[in-house]
Order: structure tokens, then C-alpha cells, then sequence
């Protein structure tokens, strides 16, 4: 009795196998976006911060770097809107994403052009403040010699006003 | 004074263009090194005048449904860096075990808000935290559980908020953790790393509910 119906329950399962397949491509279909656009997020952010970052050590200004921390964490607070979203309202969490990835990205392309005019701004002022130093001894030198020309004349001056008096 | 210099002469100055050429490139280089700073961030939180003091409404730690706590919390970044930092606020009873400094492992207490932001090296940001009891149950044996916080004017759901034996004696705790961005994991992660060495900061802060009003 107990093998007929599992023979019957087993004839089932073909029939059941493609709502199954169905379903499980369903549920693949509707998380895998939302975990690829949460991952991209985190990525772009990654990569945003660390160009900042790299902005910062190339010596950037605090000035020039106030507003794209600002833009920054208006990102944060549309991160924690899209955090609030239920996760039905498909459309506004979409809208949410593509605002933070939009302005990740528009942060992330002039972090990399900070970085760069940082980068040369900094390079010339190193060479600058090393050629100031070449250029400082030279001078120092130079008022060397003519202190000691000018020490060595009055000197010599010195000896020539000297007078021999007899005792 | 105007001499012509003999090559005798630059013999006895080169000594002289080489030490200064020496001592200026030592100066030019000490100002444009950048010195390794220590590198550390600072986690505090102020009263309502905007001083360690006058934590609680009434100088009691008795806080009533509805009622207004003003706290201003403060994070300071001295990591040389800019930081992502994210305050994380959990709710804790007397017996939920705090952040761990050994390990430097997070509470378990229920985290219920948190607050993200960005702040720039040597900069500091200070978070109003104006928060009240939204809404607590009691349960048939006379326990009580917050399960609403308002903060700021929005309103945070606690799952598994801890539980108090009574409304009468509940000891409670907001627990203010500090989480900075790890680029390496692309994920925060508690405290932060200074020379290989993982460090915390944490803060909580005592309350205990008053039963004047009835829960809804």
C-alpha cells in the first residue's frame, strides 16, 4: 500500500519540477539585482573613498576637498533612505541607486582630477622648495665671500692707519 | 668690491656652498615631509547644555514615556585620513555584555539606529541625539521591553529589545558604538586599525524607565 503511493507521489514529481524550476528563477530573478546593485554600490563606494583618499595624500586642500565630502554624505543619506525603503517600492529604491551611484561616480571622476592637480601642485613645490635651497646657499655663499672681503679690507684699512710711536 | 674670484677662492668657498647647500635642502626637506602622526579617533557624548554634565532631564536617570533626552555626540578623526564612519546605537540591559576592548568585538545588544558620514582628517562631527521612549509593553509577569525609540524626530523599532524583570526596576543603556570604513573588505568594521593594531571606541550611557505612565 505504502510503495503505490509513493510510486504515485514519485510520477508527481516530473510534473512539479518545471513550477519548481519556475520559482526558484523567479526568486533568482528578483534577488540577484538587488544583490549585484548593493555589491556595485559598496565597490563604487570602495573605489570613490579611496580616490579621496588618494586626493587627500596628494595634497589636496581641505578647501577643495570640503565639497566632495559634502556630496559624500548627502550619498550617506540617500543610503540610509534606501535602507528605510520597503523593499516592495521597487521603483523609488531604484530611483535611490542610481541617484548614489551617479553622484559615486561624478565624486570618484573629480577626486581623480583633484588627485592629479594635487599631485603636480605638490611636485612643484617640493622642486621649488628645493631649488629655493640651492638657490639660498648660493646666495649665502656669496654674502660669505663679501663679508669676508669687507672684514679682510677694513683690516687691511686697520694697518694702514696704524702709527708707529716711539716710547 | 668687485673682484674677480680666483679659482683659490672657490676652492676656499665650495666648503662653505656645500654646508649651507647641506643645512638649506635638511630645512627644505623637513617642510615638505609629512610626519607620521599617531593615528586615533575620539568617541564622546555631551549633555544638553553641550557639557559632561546634565545627561538626563531633571538630574534624574528616571526617563518617562515621551519624554525628551537631549545628548550631542561627538566623533573626531585623527587618522591622518578621510574616514567613513558609521555610529552604530544598540540597546543594552545590566546583563548584555559591552563591546569587548581585548578582543575588539562589538556588543550583542540589539542595534537599532545607526548614523553614517564622512568626515575629513583632523575634523570633527557632532551628532544632535535628541531621542525618547516611543514605546515599551509589559509582558503577564510583569517584565517591560522598549520596543520605539524616537531619535531626532524619527522613530526606530527594537527587535529583541532586552527585557526588564518590572517596569519599576528596569536599568537600561544606549550603547554608541564607532565602526569606520575598511577599504581592504569594502565593509565597516568595529573600531579601526593603527599600525596593525585594532582599536575601539565605545560609550554607553544609563537610563532607567519610569513606569509613571501606563505603556500603550
Amino acid at each position: 500500500m505504502d510503495l503505490r503511493i509513493l510510486e504515485k507521489e514519485l510520477t508527481k514529481i516530473p510534473s512539479r519540477l518545471p513550477i519548481l524550476l519556475c520559482a526558484i528563477f523567479a526568486t533568482c530573478l528578483i534577488v540577484y539585482p538587488a544583490l549585484v546593485a548593493s555589491q556595485s554600490y559598496s565597490i563604487q563606494l570602495n573605489n570613490t573613498l579611496q580616490d579621496l583618499r588618494g586626493a587627500e595624500a596628494a595634497g589636496a586642500k581641505p578647501s577643495e576637498m570640503e565639497g566632495l565630502i559634502d556630496r559624500m554624505n548627502s550619498v550617506a543619506a540617500l543610503e540610509t533612505q534606501l535602507q528605510n525603503t520597503p523593499t516592495e517600492d521597487d521603483a523609488r529604491r531604484a530611483q535611490l541607486l542610481q541617484e548614489i551611484n551617479s553622484t559615486l561616480a561624478s565624486v570618484d571622476g573629480q577626486a581623480t582630477q583633484l588627485e592629479m592637480i594635487a599631485s603636480q601642485r605638490t611636485y612643484m613645490d617640493h622642486l621649488i622648495a628645493y631649488a629655493s635651497a640651492g638657490i639660498g646657499a648660493i646666495a649665502g655663499t656669496v654674502a660669505y665671500y663679501y663679508g669676508v672681503e669687507l672684514y679682510r679690507r677694513y683690516r687691511t684699512r686697520l694697518a694702514f692707519r696704524m702709527i708707529i710711536k716711539p716710547k | 668690491m668687485a673682484s674677480r674670484v680666483s679659482g683659490r677662492t672657490v676652492r676656499r668657498l665650495l666648503p662653505v656652498f656645500v654646508t649651507l647647500l647641506i643645512l638649506f635642502e635638511i630645512a627644505a626637506y623637513a617642510s615638505t615631509v609629512t610626519r607620521p602622526q599617531e593615528q586615533f579617533m575620539q568617541l564622546y557624548a555631551l549633555g544638553a547644555t553641550g557639557t559632561a554634565a546634565n545627561y538626563y532631564p531633571n538630574n534624574s536617570t528616571l526617563i518617562k514615556i515621551g519624554e525628551n533626552v537631549q545628548w550631542s555626540l561627538g566623533v573626531v578623526n585623527n587618522m591622518g585620513s578621510l574616514q567613513y564612519v558609521s555610529l552604530e546605537v544598540k540597546l543594552g540591559n545590566l546583563t548584555i555584555n559591552s563591546p569587548n576592548d581585548t578582543l575588539a568585538t562589538p556588543s550583542p545588544a540589539p542595534l537599532f539606529a545607526e548614523f553614517n558620514r564622512f568626515i575629513p582628517d583632523n575634523g570633527t562631527w557632532q551628532v544632535p541625539f535628541t531621542w525618547q521612549i516611543a514605546n515599551y509593553t509589559t509582558g503577564a509577569n510583569g517584565t517591560a521591553t522598549i520596543r520605539e525609540i524616537t531619535i531626532n524626530g524619527a522613530t526606530y523599532s527594537i527587535q529583541d529589545a532586552p527585557v526588564c524583570q518590572s517596569a519599576n526596576s528596569c536599568s537600561l543603556r544606549m550603547i554608541f558604538e564607532l565602526w569606520t570604513w575598511n577599504v581592504d573588505t569594502a565593509n565597516f568594521q568595529f573600531g579601526w586599525v593603527a599600525g596593525n593594531q585594532r582599536h575601539i571606541a565605545w560609550l554607553q550611557l544609563w537610563f532607567n524607565l519610569s513606569p509613571t505612565i501606563s505603556p500603550r
